[in-house]
This record gives C-alpha cells, structure tokens and sequence, in this order.
C-alpha cells in the first residue's frame, strides 16, 4: 500500500515537469520512491533460428539481429566471433558457421 | 488512453513536418507487422528502417531500436516542439540484458570507494540535502547518434538522428563527493559504475571512466533530477552521471558505484570499446587498419532543420519559415547559417534564447520558394571556438561523431 503511494507521487512529480518544461525546477521536495516498470515483451529472433542460436538471446532480442543492415557473411561472422570474443557468448567454434548461415540467410547481403 | 497519446504522437509528426518526409520518419507509417507491442511502425531512411512506435513505461510512443534491453530513439517531431526535450521522449540506450525493472529510491544507495581516504555511502535524499544543488541545461546525445546514416554501413546500433536530448538537470556536483571522500595522492581516473549488469559473469559490466581532470571539473554532475522531476527509469533512476558536452556513453545511469583508480582504466567498455581513430578527424578509410584509437570524448558541432522533412511539398510564393536546433561539446553556439541552394549562398539565420554553452540553441529564418522549383536546405553550425560541421560525411568503423551538414530537398508548389 504504501508502496502505491510513492508510485503516485513519483507519476505526479513527473507529469508536472513534462508540462511546464521551461520552468525552473519547481521548490518541492524529490521524493525518491519506489519506482516499478513492467517493459512490453521482447522480440524473438528473427526467421528459424537453429537450435544453437538460442545463445544469442542471452543477452538481447532479436531486434539486434533484425535492425542491422544486411551484412555481408564476413561481417556476420565478425559480429558472431565478437560476442564470443567480447562477451562470452556461449557458443562453440564449431556452430559458428551454422549460426553465421542463418544470420546471412535472415539478414545477408553479397560481397 | 494510450492508444489516444500513440495516434497524438503521429498525428503530430505528420502535422509538424509539412506533409511526410523519410528522414523524419513521418511518412510511411504501416500497421502492425513488427512482432512487437505496437500498432504502427515508422520507417527511418536506412536499409532495414522499419521501427515499432510504442509506448514504454514513463514514455510515450518512441521508435523502438531494441526491446531487450530497452533502445528508443526520439522522433524529431520533439525537437521541433521546443528546446527542452520532455521526460517522456527522451531516448533510451541500455547495454546489457539485467537493467533492474524497480528501484526503491529510499534504499538506493552510492558507493564511493578506491583510492580514497573515507570510503562512503549516499542515498540519493542524503546527496540531495548534503550538497550544493546545481542546476544546468546540457545535451546527451549517444556516440552512435545518426550511425545508421553512415555509408558505407557499419554494424551496431542503427539509430537515424533522435538519439540525442536536451534536459535540465539538477544534482551534485562530482568533485564535492570526491573532496568529502578524500582522494589519495596516487589518484587518477574515476570509475563509474550503474546498476544495469551482464546476464553472464564472463561478460563485462558495463563501467565508464574519466580523467581525474575531466572528472573535477565544475559542470559534471550526479543529477537526481531531470527537467524538474525524479529521472525516468529508463534514464537511469534515481541517479545518473552529468558530463555535459561529452557524448553520453560517460552518463552512467542508475549510479550506485564510483570507484577511483590509480591507473588507467582496463575495463573492456573503457579500454576497448567506445574507441575513434586517434586523427584529427576521427575517420578512416573503410579498409584501413591498425589506426591508433583513442576514447571517445567531447561532442563535435551539430545542427537540424526540425520544422521541414525531407521530401516535403511546401506552398509556392509564400515566406516559408525555417528553424532547427544546434549545439556542440560545451563552447556553445556562435552562428548557424542556412543555405536553400545547396551551399552555394549562406544567410545567418536567428539564434533563439541562450540556455548555457551545454544546451540545444535554437534558430530560425525564412526564405521564399518560388512554384516548381526544387530547393536543397542546408544548416551550418559553427561554435564559439570556430569549429563548425563538415561537408562530406566522416567515415568509421563504429560509426561515431556524424556531424554532416545534413540536406532537406523540398520542392515548392
Ligand atoms: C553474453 C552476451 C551476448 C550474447 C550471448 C550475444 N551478444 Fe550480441 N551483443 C552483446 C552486447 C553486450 C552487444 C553490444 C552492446 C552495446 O554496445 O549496446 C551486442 C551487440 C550485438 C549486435 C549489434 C551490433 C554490434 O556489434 O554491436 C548484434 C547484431 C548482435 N549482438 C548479434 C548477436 C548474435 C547473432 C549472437 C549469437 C551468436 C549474440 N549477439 C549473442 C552481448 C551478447
């Protein structure tokens, strides 16, 4: 219950700067309640992703697939051997081509 | 409700922007199709363009790069509407996939520890009661800002030009914290650290670091505050790093760790990533290879047409008003010159009230299109240091630091 409250208040506080933006910081007191948000659901990864694929949605949606331009199958697997590389994305060196395949086939592009 | 403000959102757009316009994103609104939670997508100017238009928590209808985690670009319609950019279309950027979902700000706490004398804790009441308040206006805007505009295209974040706002902040300043901490002798970077984590532990966390000297400095802020309210979640409730005229990879969001260090950072966000070639240009040549990198720091000069899209028909023999935003990394604006010839003849245009040196400054003029013409418009903006943007896009790698003069073609009918 109390909970509820803060919330409100914290909506109040921010409805007031979004309506009178150009004003000065108006002398109230911030209250820094609770703040709980419920984010629509994720987008899955594109098309028919090969079991071993499921890896990438570790980390993110399957936008960041669908979002990039169309790469070629060189870049693709330079993106596929830096989430290894950089991130520790779980995938074995072997599976790197049959991820890389797919990706080309969702989102490639000729040299 | 919702469904009201979405089609508010649109219908505003396609009002505001003299009828469509691809760089805007305003023509082309489709329906459904995207696999997300939205009702309309938006189709910027770039292979592979399409975005949802939804609505997020505290937000209203946004283009949605990324769903998880959470990526939304503000549609430049908001830039038109006036210099402050609202709460609730500023654009979002996470990086990892654990960005908490709730935050007891009453418990939320800030960690001050490393190379210091007294190690110490705040919530962000006591920050708010135990320090100066300082208030400014200041532009954070992404370092991928515009990267899917870049030619040839380079992989990461496709964001056209919203991925960049203007805000009032409220907070403390960084140097006081660090001085009520102690700094030992030994100090010399500041390690800056939020609450979003990796999914896994052999990922890194996402942590950003400044020189000690960039870190005192008089303007960076832990702001609790954001255009008179508490931040949004999504912009890093409750408290969130200030580096005005810097490029918002240094604004850590949900901040609950500073940690000084006694040498340079070696963290993989720091070391590795956020990098532009070490020229002064910060470009290469896309075959180029095993150019010296340094890490991405002040933002370069900027400027956009915001009341006219590309593509637009606009009425013949009539003034036509023109006006648009411009900023840079922290000198502020002296000029901004507006060409209709595509830059063979410039006029000054009129520069709008002064915010302070960090903040988006506004400019109008006019001009008058004659019937069945076709006219190129052209905004240049040039800093109180001279610097000014450039005529052919730069190229990159990771596609940071476009400041291109950008064109608008309209025709006159
Ligand atoms: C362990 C976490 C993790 C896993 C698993 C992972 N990624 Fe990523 N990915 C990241 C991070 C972190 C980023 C970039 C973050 C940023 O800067 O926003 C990223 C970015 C990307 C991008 C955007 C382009 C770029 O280079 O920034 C693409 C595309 C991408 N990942 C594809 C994949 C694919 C395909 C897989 C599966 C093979 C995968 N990711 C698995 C963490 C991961």
């Amino acid at each position: 219950m109390q909970h509820t409250g803060k919330h409100l208040q914290y909506r109040l506080a921010s409805n007031i700067g979004c309506l009178f933006l150009a004003l000065p910081i108006p002398a109230f007191a911030l209250a820094f309640g609770i703040v709980a948000v419920k984010l629509p659901p994720a987008a899955e990864l594109p098309a028919q992703p090969p079991n071993v694929a499921q890896a990438c949605g570790i980390c993110h949606s399957g936008d960041y697939i669908a979002t990039q331009p169309p790469l070629t199958q060189q870049q693709w697997k330079s993106v596929a051997t830096a989430m290894i590389k950089h991130y520790g994305c779980p995938i074995s060196a072997q599976n790197i081509p049959i991820i890389v395949k797919w990706l080309v086939e969702t989102n490639g592009k000729n040299e | 409700m919702n469904r009201d403000k979405d089609k508010e959102a649109v219908d505003e757009s396609r009002r505001g922007f003299l009828r469509a316009g691809a760089v805007f994103g305003s023509l082309a609104l489709l329906r459904g199709g995207a696999g997300n939670a939205s009702a309309t997508t938006v189709r910027l100017p770039m292979a592979n363009g399409e975005r949802p238009l939804a609505r997020y928590p505290q937000k209203r209808a946004l283009l949605v790069l990324t769903s998880r985690p959470v990526q939304l670009e503000t549609p430049m319609a908001v830039f038109n509407q006036g210099v402050i950019t609202p709460n609730d279309a500023f654009f979002v950027r996470w990086h990892l996939a654990n960005v908490p979902t709730r935050i007891d700000g009453h418990r939320f706490t800030i960690r001050i520890h490393g190379r210091v004398k007294q190690p110490l804790e705040f919530t962000p009441a006591q920050l708010a009661n135990d320090f100066e308040p300082v208030e400014l206006t200041a532009v954070c805007q992404c370092s991928g800002n515009s990267r899917g505009l870049f030619e040839p295209r380079v992989a990461g974040g496709q964001w056209a030009n919203g991925a960049m706002g203007n805000a009032h902040w409220k907070g403390v300043r960084l140097r006081e914290v660090l001085d009520k901490a102690g700094l030992r002798a030994d100090a010399v970077q500041v390690r800056f650290n939020g609450a979003e984590a990796p999914p896994l532990p052999q990922t890194p966390d996402f942590m950003k670091s400044l020189d000690m000297e960039i870190a005192r400095s008089e303007d960076v802020l832990i702001a609790y505050a954001m255009n008179g309210a508490p931040l949004p979640l999504l912009n890093g409730y409750p408290l969130r790093l200030v580096v005005p005229g810097w490029y918002a990879t240094y604004w850590v969001k949900m901040l609950d760790e500073i940690e000084v260090l006694s040498h340079e950072d070696q963290n993989f966000w720091t070391a590795k990533a956020y990098r532009i070639p070490a020229n002064a240009c910060g470009c290469l040549k896309p075959d180029e290879e095993n150019v010296p990198l340094v890490p991405i720091n002040r933002m370069n000069v900027r400027s956009f047409i915001t009341n006219i899209a590309d593509g637009a028909q606009v009425p013949a023999g009539r003034e036509l008003k023109v006006r648009g935003i411009a900023f840079d990394g922290g000198f502020g604006i002296k000029r901004v010159l507006f060409s209709s010839d595509g830059g063979r003849h410039w006029i000054q245009t009129r520069l709008g009230k002064d915010h302070g040196q960090y903040s988006f400054r506004e400019w109008q003029t006019h001009f008058q299109p004659h019937k069945g013409r076709s006219y190129s418009l052209l905004a240049l903006a040039i800093n109180t240091i001279g610097e000014s943007q450039r005529f052919t896009p730069r190229w990159n790698p990771s596609g940071y630091l476009r400041n291109v003069v950008e064109t608008i073609k309209i025709s006159a009918v």
